[in-house]
């Protein structure tokens, strides 16, 4: 039992956040929904951080790390398929960037979906690769914090098939989109609480009143205990602690946006201020595969299949 | 970071599992309604806690010199898990072990040590912590009960409440106040129940049977010498007292087994096949999960020799807010199974967590805590 990051775990999240704050964690943009970094993003192919979980004596507990403080600056920045995903299911290195995730029965725009990058496509028979063209991609308009793109035509058929059961592909997903949504609500957190100080009313700052704290440090345990099932999810590899972890994380998420917003009062809504970076690429993640619902359902059925009686045994081996 | 136990730890648990199955009578959820005040219970404790001591899982986390087995915290932890989720057989014991005894150890004289930890290591003393009073709750440092110096030692005056075993324990670790003034400084003591003086009234409660008493303190005389700590350093003693009672209890155990279990009733009954049970359920498994992890990073902390901060709070929360969710989606989704009779351990589970977000510190102590510091937040007017 050992559950605080290694040394080499702490020296890859400690890099992380150096590149990070680099180009500018909490930067200001050109007051639009999105904010990318040119300058991050060649940063970030150039240090091959993206490639941890195929490094030997590194894997996937390595990549989730980078993936967390990746989602700590305000530029929307691809990493969780490139860095958890598209290793876990064997896919090349170094596919044509961006890399999307699409699942094929959830109808929508998609993060990271552009013409001339990548997707990984989950069907319920299969996962397939498309790069290169092989997919018809338009970009959209968006209110999210992402770039999204919407595939032309239905995607099952394109790309080629990846030799993997699509259950692997779902449970990389959700550590994916676990440990980014981690990073973000962090980075929501760090951002209210310094404001909640600052900013004064009632000739004192708002973070003396109690209502205010309390709900930050509800939100504070939130943040903990998701990553902490994410972090778990990585290590035991099975398809239920993932869908667990993901449930927690996605209604953290909701919490997240919430209360982070509610407390930067009318600042918050404005597209001048740096908040909506993080909250609005949560309230993507919040819904992905299904939303808590969907999780949940899915969490059940594996730890309590109809067939088995629930143990009564309540440690994990 | 590695989430599996050892086999060290694996193998402690077993012998722990091994114990309780020889030792623990037939029908024992049933019979003591897993409620460690009962008559039942304690009178099992007297014997079953020499048991665990002759066998070295009384105090294995305990370095050898004071009658431990030098093994690391998760022993510790280990253990509240298995006694915790069995209804805590070793009665109110469990507090000898994971405060009072460490608090005797940090701060009390030799003749102290010598006196209580031979007999905490041997199963042999049990304890009641003198801290709430009526009208000092959350608000602990306002507390009135008050020790005046005299030339034999002190004499104590005052009423402590919500006092859990209270009516069998052999002393009161008790909170008063030291000086003439209205704010003079705490001082603790090792007050034993039997001094003339002391008085104690059970207090009907749905926490237990007697998991809640009044003590009444009228010239209670003791000596100098039952002064735990330096005099007047009773604040001190007490936030440390805290910090190990918070994180004390693996309270998360018994809740878990009680869900485990109305969800096996709902399994046969077909009622887990529906998605709206399954969410329910899913929600409060991923809460139990994660207290849990919470709480066994806090002893990570504490076995590597790390500072423990307000995280205890923290995980003390998440298990909060865990209780919570599992005592609702009882009453919301199978409220046949709290029925009487119907199922021991649900029922002792749905019991339980009524008072997990008030004892050892409300939820709300346990925010403000986090938002000073590990938030940072500014304390101000509350």
């Amino acid at each position: 039992m050992d559950l605080l990051l290694n040394d080499d775990q702490s020296a890859i999240a400690e890099a992380v956040a150096r590149m990070v704050e680099r180009h500018g964690r909490q930067q200001v943009g050109d007051a639009a929904y999105l904010l990318q970094s040119p300058s991050l993003e060649a940063a970030l192919v150039d240090s091959d951080f993206l490639n941890v979980g195929r490094t030997d004596g590194w894997g996937v507990m390595e990549a989730i790390v980078v993936v967390e403080g990746l989602a700590q600056s305000a530029a929307a920045l691809e990493a969780g398929a490139s860095a958890i995903v598209a290793p876990g299911l064997g896919a090349p290195r170094d596919l044509p960037r961006s890399v999307a995730l699409i699942d094929v029965t959830r109808p929508g725009d998609v993060r990271h979906l552009s013409a001339d990058g990548s997707a990984l496509i989950l069907t319920p028979q299969e996962v397939r690769l498309a790069s290169g063209g092989q997919l018809a991609v338009e970009p959209v308009d968006t209110v999210y914090a992402y770039p999204m793109g919407r595939a032309q035509k239905d995607p099952r058929g394109a790309g080629e098939v990846l030799p993997v059961d699509p259950a692997q592909m779902r449970r990389l997903w959700r550590l994916a989109l676990g440990a980014e949504a981690v990073g973000l609500m962090r980075a929501a957190l760090d951002l209210v609480v310094g404001y909640v100080k600052t900013r004064k009313q009632f000739g004192q700052p708002i973070g003396v009143f109690q209502t205010i704290q309390h709900r930050l440090s509800e939100c504070e345990v939130l943040v903990r205990g998701s990553w902490l099932l994410v972090q778990e999810a990585a290590f035991r590899g099975t398809e239920e602690t993932a869908a667990f972890a993901a449930l927690m994380v996605q209604q953290a998420a909701t919490r997240l946006v919430y209360e982070t917003h509610q407390f930067h009062g009318a600042i918050g809504l404005t597209l001048e201020y740096p908040l909506h970076y993080w909250t609005y690429r949560l309230r993507v993640l919040q819904g992905e595969l299904g939303g808590p619902g969907g999780q949940g359902v899915e969490a059940a059925s594996l730890a309590w299949p109809p067939e088995r009686p629930v143990s009564r045994d309540f440690v994990q081996p | 970071m590695e989430f599996d136990w050892s086999a060290e730890h694996r193998a402690f648990r077993r012998r722990l599992r091994d114990v309780l199955e020889r030792e623990l009578p037939p029908e024992w959820p049933a019979l003591s309604g897993y409620d460690n005040g009962s008559e039942l219970t304690v009178a099992f404790s007297r014997r079953f806690c020499p048991i665990l001591a002759s066998e070295g899982l009384l105090v294995p986390h305990w370095p050898r010199a004071v009658g431990g087995e030098g093994l690391d915290a998760f022993h510790h932890w280990i253990l509240g898990e298995e006694m915790w989720s069995n209804g805590e057989p070793r009665a109110y014991q469990y507090m000898s072990v994971n405060w009072v005894g460490p608090a005797i150890l940090k701060f009390g004289s030799a003749e102290q040590k010598e006196i209580h930890i031979p007999r905490i290591c041997s199963g042999t003393i049990s304890y009641c912590q003198g801290f709430s009073e009526p009208d000092s709750g959350s608000d602990l440092a306002s507390l009135k009960t008050r020790a005046v110096e005299t030339d034999r030692g002190f004499v104590i005056n005052g009423q402590k409440t919500w006092t859990s075993a209270a009516s069998f324990a052999d002393y009161c670790v008790l909170l008063a106040r030291t000086g003439k003034e209205a704010r003079a400084p705490i001082s603790v003591f090792l007050v034993p129940m039997h001094t003339v003086g002391i008085t104690v009234r059970r207090i009907a409660s749905m926490a237990g049977v007697r998991a809640m008493h009044e003590v009444f303190f009228d010239d209670v005389e003791v000596a100098a010498s039952a002064v735990l700590g330096e005099l007047h350093d009773g604040w001190n003693v007490t936030r440390q007292v805290l910090a190990n009672e918070r994180i004390g209890v693996p309270r998360y155990s018994l809740t878990w087994k009680g869900l485990n279990r109305a969800l096996e009733h709902m399994r046969q009954d077909r009622r887990l096949r529906q998605p709206v049970i399954q969410f329910g359920a899913a929600r409060c498994e991923a809460a139990l999960r994660s207290a849990r992890l919470m709480a066994l990073q806090v002893i990570d902390r504490r076995v590597k020799g790390l500072e423990v901060d307000a995280s205890v709070s923290a995980a003390r929360y998440a298990a909060v807010t865990a209780d919570r969710l599992v005592c609702e989606f009882l009453a919301e989704n199978c409220p046949d199974l709290l029925d009487a009779g119907a199922d021991p351990v649900v029922a002792a589970c749905y019991k339980r967590s009524a008072s997990i977000g008030i004892a050892a510190g409300a939820a709300e102590i346990q925010l403000n805590l986090i938002s000073q510091h590990l938030l940072q937040l500014p304390k101000g007017a509350r």
